[in-house]
């Protein structure tokens, strides 16, 4: 179920100029000597790509067979690699490092990911739409989607995100957040800024209600 | 290469001390959030398929009309056309409106904006969308929804809306309005609900059953079974199981006056009933099929009742987080 198709291709296009945005971060850090958390920019920049083309299949960005499978196990091993991050970050929250939680929920948004390309790929999914590609791949077919207690809980965790963010949105732009670092050719001498950090958490909300309204149109 | 020296501006455990401290969240932030989160997942419900439908429109909304009174029950179908004379740019605009009532929530600086269009919105809604929560039909019941979630969002934005007034020892519902007031609206609220079961409509064999017979399709297997198990027994037991509902609301709704001690036996005891409403009677809000517009009441009455928890200390009640943030943005006391 892709929901309406203008609504899908509004969202489409946001993933699209979040996902552009996330990437002028990682290029505009490495030229300019700025402090950004590049694990998460990249996140931000695969993470637009594959929603968007899931929103909007004519983008033939996520078709039905092969390509979906290649995006399950790019998924699979995002997922893991942010498991290890999450894992890392406990073992120095445990060493008295400080707090670093902000993995989380880029693991949670990378296992909703796995979550959404599995349902495509499933053939007991019911998504059994030979010639559809993208969210129109993932209609279960009039019944209860797989694991709908699952897809519930992503939901409120994609909604709780979003507006813990918002929430923190104003400190987050004064001050930063995640593990900043400088990428490209190392420091100048001169103490690097953090990177518009106010558009890294605007980012992190639209992907996170973005993924939201794609988990919702599940239920249909 | 990478490396994490020579970054201007506080560590990374400095940022997050001084998050804390600048954005400090107590109790009634907390539940400010989940208000907004509800909101926003609201939001994004009415973006589902079947809302831009002519169908939403005709026989949703038109459908909140029955019972209601002639003047009531023709005020609805008149915004039921208006909504289907353009039900795509209209909802687009219902969705967007609630998505936006939970951002503004959520964003400290519009958290007042955000809770006073919600009131509105509310209030407008529980006319023209719930059909006044069918109270005035005889119909309605605490099971089913009453009296009308959306109206219980109004509820809360005046109880969580932000004031600087400290009532150290009550709960975060008593802040803006009052030890008094807020015990008042809790008594009307629960023993409200309980008058509803006593309605003749509810006193009927198989009141609680028809209500809950059909709700178990379409939900995951533990919900089903749930509602399911219960329908079996609510079998012509429904006057039996509407004066126990009843009793139980009642015994909620005056608990308040309760000493302190007790309060928290009366907040489970809300707790575990709006648990029961949420899965039982509503089966989880309805998401599941494309039709939900909403959570429910069942989350909202159990965020009432935590607005109700006894605070532990005098600390928790004394700052507003919202009112400093604000205050401290614009350089004016809230």
């Amino acid at each position: 179920m892709i929901g309406p198709t203008w609504l899908a291709a509004i969202f489409g296009v946001i993933m699209l100029v979040a996902a552009t945005v996330a990437a002028v971060r990682i290029i505009t850090a490495w030229r300019a000597h700025r402090a950004t958390d590049y694990e998460i920019d990249l996140h931000n920049v695969l993470m637009g790509v594959s929603m968007a083309g899931m929103l909007i299949p004519s983008l033939l960005v996520v078709t039905n067979g092969p390509s979906t499978i290649v995006w399950l196990v790019v998924w699979i091993l995002v997922t893991i690699w942010f498991g290890a991050s999450v894992a890392r970050d406990a073992a120095r929250r445990a060493d008295g490092f400080g707090f670093t939680g902000h993995h989380l929920p880029h693991l949670v948004m990378s296992g909703a990911m796995v979550y959404m390309f599995g349902i495509m790929v499933a053939p007991a999914s019911g998504a059994g739409h030979s010639g559809a590609s993208g969210m129109a791949g993932m209609s279960a077919g009039g019944g209860l989607i797989p694991f709908a207690p699952l897809d519930f809980a992503f939901v409120l965790f994609m909604v709780g995100y979003a507006v813990l963010v918002v929430d923190r949105l104003p400190a987050i732009a004064s001050t930063g957040s995640g593990d900043l670092q400088v990428i490209g050719h190392g420091s100048n001498g001169a103490a690097a800024r953090p990177l518009a950090p106010a558009s890294s958490g605007v980012i992190n909300i639209v992907m996170a209600i973005t993924m939201a309204y794609m988990l919702v149109m599940l239920f249909a | 290469m990478s490396q994490v020296a020579d970054i201007a501006g506080p560590s990374v455990r400095q940022r997050e001390a001084l998050v804390s401290r600048q954005f400090s969240t107590d109790r009634r932030r907390w539940l400010q959030l989940v208000l907004a989160a509800i909101w926003v997942l609201d939001g994004i419900l009415q973006y589902q398929t079947y809302m831009f439908s002519k169908d939403f429109s005709m026989t949703f909304l038109a459908g909140m009309a029955q019972g209601n009174p002639p003047w009531i029950a023709s005020s609805i179908v008149g915004a039921a056309h208006f909504v289907a004379s353009d039900p795509v740019l209209i909802n687009a605009g219902f969705g967007t409106l609630q998505l936006g009532i939970g951002l503004a929530i959520a964003f400290r600086p519009t958290v007042r904006l955000g809770l006073a269009v919600s009131i509105a919105w509310s209030l407008i809604v529980w006319w023209f969308g719930e059909g006044l929560g069918l109270l005035l039909g005889g119909h309605a019941s605490a099971l089913s929804g009453a009296p009308g979630a959306v109206l219980l969002y109004g509820v809360l934005a005046v109880l969580l809306w932000p004031t600087a007034k400290n009532t150290a020892g009550s709960f975060v519902a008593a802040r803006p309005v009052g030890v008094p007031a807020a015990k008042i609206i809790w008594a009307v609220l629960w023993v409200g609900l309980a008058a509803l079961n006593l309605q003749p409509s509810q006193l009927t064999p198989d009141s609680v059953h028809s209500m809950v017979s059909g709700m178990s399709a379409g939900q995951p297997g533990w919900v089903a079974f749930l509602i399911t198990a219960f329908s079996g027994i609510s079998a012509h037991n429904g006057v039996v199981l509407s004066i126990v509902g009843a009793v139980i609301l009642a015994l909620i709704g005056v608990g308040i006056v309760l000493p302190r001690a007790f309060i928290r036996v009366v907040v489970i005891a809300a707790l575990v009933a709006a648990a029961f409403i949420w899965v039982i009677g509503e089966a989880l809000g309805a998401l599941f099929g494309g039709q939900g517009t909403d959570v429910n009441s069942g989350p909202l009455l159990a965020l009432i009742a935590a607005a109700y928890w006894p605070t532990r200390t005098s600390a928790d009640a004394k700052t507003d987080p919202v009112a400093e943030t604000v205050g401290a943005a614009t350089g004016a006391s809230a």
